[in-house]
């Protein structure tokens, strides 16, 4: 099949596939070769994906559409503040059909069964507010009408396995935070992320008492939801237009994703150490296909200088050498694509990091392989200058 | 239907002029110190359709003669002039262009092992591309049959005997009906009904398509197959010996064997 292709192709023999052919075992190493690079890739390009979502999970706890936030937001749980007010402007644009302001802060929490803190984000909202996507949250928003009272995150990391087992019974279990005693009186499934060990959601009554530095008058966030029908950028351009940007940024919710996740990748050295992962995948493809093709090209320089002898061109042959380093690119990537579909879903149902394939990673990391395949083919064509047809009698 | 590059091959063949001029030719090997003059002043001729063995002593430069004259090195000092070509003047492109009117055939067969060997042939159709030969697939078969290989059209050349490759590699370097064949040694790897047969198929291959053929040899079992025999000493001729062969157009009907210093060796050459 391949051999058709590439004759109504190139309109030529396809002696580049035919002499990978040839030789079997070398033909197998390096697809093997192609396919570990680019299962590297994969992964790092996964895992960095699925640590930058974390990042950005709260976020999807809720409804909104459009978010309000300070100009000088950065992660999420450094949002600044912007003017509560700024919610009833918002609901007098066209287009918006409710909204709520949300804050958010960081603070220390201390189980009662150990000494050890974990770094938990607090979201304080409206115990009226229908905001969550999650129903498990939404029916427990009236238990925060009490004083006092928060939600936690059964995911957080340790050392609260002993809380969340007692909350599971339902009791309510007395934490510390900030050398406050608040109780927990519900629990629901959020997760992790790099910059946090879990999340809780308490009233604003609650969050204020939390964080004494926080103003009623001031929001972290404000949610928006839009009327049935509307265009999100329509109605946040209009929602520009409305209030002033010194100090609102209005966001759609995909954008404040975006920009969390750009935020990390500069920020953190998360995007560096996986960068420089994709980087070694890479150049290990590399030098496994350079390793095959130069031999390739070694073994072959007879039949090469006997071709030029025949009247071929040096363009001919720099051909041949491509037709195999794209053959070589092709095929490694369908087998290392596929094994990372399984890494994947087994590192996924092994861990917390739910790792997803955007649509644009294969096309991102194909790209890749076919780079490193032609620029190793490109190293690899200088020892064709060594066909010298004079040499072949 | 005949196409275009055929038509070219058929018209070459009416071309008036000798397949092969090479006058004054030296060439040297390394510079300085290790510089080797290995070709002194050598002159040769090849008329069209005409069969020439060059013999000599191992380190005489015969193989030397043969990249030169086919286009495979570039020229040093001298004239030749290959199928009307001037090499002294041929850039890359143009020597390229040499080549392609060329077949080529080695002392080793020098197929390619993963082709079979209709592909193999092939190869020397399809370095005209764009051009196409409008009966590839005719003209194939039809040098196959010639060397008596038709049946092994679709076998690999590692299944081959050693002269059933070197009559592939015939087929190959007659396929495209070229107006030379340059020869080295094509029978020193075979035994002596192998490489009789080789020659005998090689001079009538040649009679029939109209082609030249100038072959390096040691094999003194085939000299009766030349129109002509040229011998060469530390790179100059010192001896030719024409032949009369009733089944040639010979265009020199006398039987001459005399030993001539090397400005004279050369009956064709009218300057
Ligand atoms: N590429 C080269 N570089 C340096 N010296 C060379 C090269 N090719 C040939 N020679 C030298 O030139 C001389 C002539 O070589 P050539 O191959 O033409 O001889 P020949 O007549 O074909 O010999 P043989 O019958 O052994 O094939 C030899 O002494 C050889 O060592
Ligand atoms: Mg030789």
């Amino acid at each position: 099949m391949i051999d058709r292709i590439i004759r109504s192709l190139a309109n030529r023999t396809p002696l580049g596939w035919r002499q990978l052919r040839h030789s079997k075992s070398r033909l197998i190493v390096a697809l093997a070769g192609v396919a570990v690079a680019d299962v590297l890739i994969f992964m790092q390009l996964g895992i960095m994906g699925a640590l930058f979502e974390t990042a950005v999970t709260p976020l999807r706890m809720f409804k909104a559409d459009i978010v309000l936030l300070s100009p000088e937001v950065r992660e999420l749980g450094q949002s600044g503040t912007l003017p509560r007010r700024r919610l009833y402007q918002a609901l007098g644009v066209e287009g918006v059909a409710s909204g709520s302001v949300l804050q958010i802060g960081a603070a220390s929490f201390r189980s009662p069964s150990s000494i050890r803190q974990a770094n938990v984000m607090v979201f304080g909202v409206d115990p009226d507010f229908d905001g969550f996507s999650r129903p498990e949250i939404a029916s427990q928003l009236s238990k925060l009408r009490v004083a006092d009272a928060l939600l936690f995150d059964r995911l957080t990391r340790q050392p609260f396995g002993a809380v969340v087992a007692r909350a599971e019974g339902g009791h309510a279990v007395p934490v510390e935070v900030t050398g406050r005693t608040v109780s927990i009186v519900g629990l629901f499934s959020l997760g992790a992320s790099v910059a946090n060990d879990g999340s809780a959601i308490a009233s604003d009554q609650t969050f204020l008492r939390l964080f004494p530095r926080n103003s009623a008058a001031a929001a972290s966030a404000i949610l928006l939801k839009i009327s049935p029908g509307a265009d999100v950028e329509a109605v946040a351009e209009r929602i520009r237009r409305v209030l002033p940007a010194s100090d609102t940024r209005v966001m759609t919710t995909e954008q404040y994703a975006d920009y969390v996740k750009e935020f990390m990748q500069d920020n953190t050295p998360i995007g560096f150490i996986f960068t420089f992962g994709v980087i070694v995948g890479f150049f290990i493809g590399f030098a496994i296909v350079y390793q095959i093709l130069s031999a390739d090209v070694n073994d072959h320089l007879p039949e090469y200088a006997t071709l030029k002898a025949m009247g071929y061109t040096h363009r001919y042959l720099l051909g041949v050498v491509f037709e195999e380093a794209f053959l070589l690119a092709a095929l490694g990537f369908v087998p290392g694509i596929l094994l990372s579909f399984v890494l994947y879903w087994m590192l996924g149902a092994g861990t917390e990091l739910a790792i997803a394939m955007p649509a644009s990673r294969p096309v991102l990391v194909l790209a890749m392989t076919l780079a490193m395949c032609l620029f190793s083919g490109a190293v690899a064509t200088r020892r064709l200058k060594a066909a010298d047809p004079a040499d072949v009698f | 239907m005949i196409d275009r590059h055929h038509r070219d091959i058929a018209h070459q063949h009416e071309q008036s002029g000798p397949a092969i001029e090479a006058a004054a030719v030296r060439h040297t090997f390394g510079s300085g110190d290790t510089a080797r003059q290995v070709l002194v002043d050598f002159n040769i001729e090849v008329a069209q359709g005409e069969m020439v063995l060059l013999m000599g002593p191992s380190g005489c430069g015969k193989t030397t003669v043969l990249t030169l004259v086919g286009a495979l090195r570039s020229l040093q000092s001298g004239f030749i002039r290959t199928l009307g070509k001037d090499l002294r003047e041929a850039d890359e492109r143009a020597m390229i262009e040499v080549r392609r009117r060329i077949g080529f055939i080695y002392q080793a067969h020098n197929l390619h092992q993963s082709l079979t060997v209709r592909e193999n042939i092939g190869m020397a159709l399809e370095v005209h591309r764009p051009r196409v030969f409008a009966n590839e697939a005719d003209l194939i078969d039809a040098a196959l049959d010639d060397v008596g290989m038709l049946g092994w059209a679709d076998a690999f050349p590692a299944t081959l005997s050693g002269g059933q490759k070197q009559r592939v590699a015939i087929a190959r370097a007659v396929v495209a009906s070229p107006s030379l064949i340059l020869a080295d040694e094509p029978t020193a790897a075979l035994d002596k009904a192998n490489g009789r047969q080789v020659v005998d198929l090689l001079h009538d291959l040649a009679k029939r398509r109209g082609s030249a053929i100038l072959m390096v040899t040691h094999d003194s079992r085939i000299l009766d197959a030349a129109d002509r025999i040229v011998e060469m000493e530390d790179g100059r001729i010192v001896n030719v010996e024409t032949r009369q062969r009733p089944s040639t157009k010979s265009f020199n009907q006398s039987t001459v064997k005399d030993r001539r210093d090397q400005q004279a060796c050369e009956p064709q050459q009218q300057k």
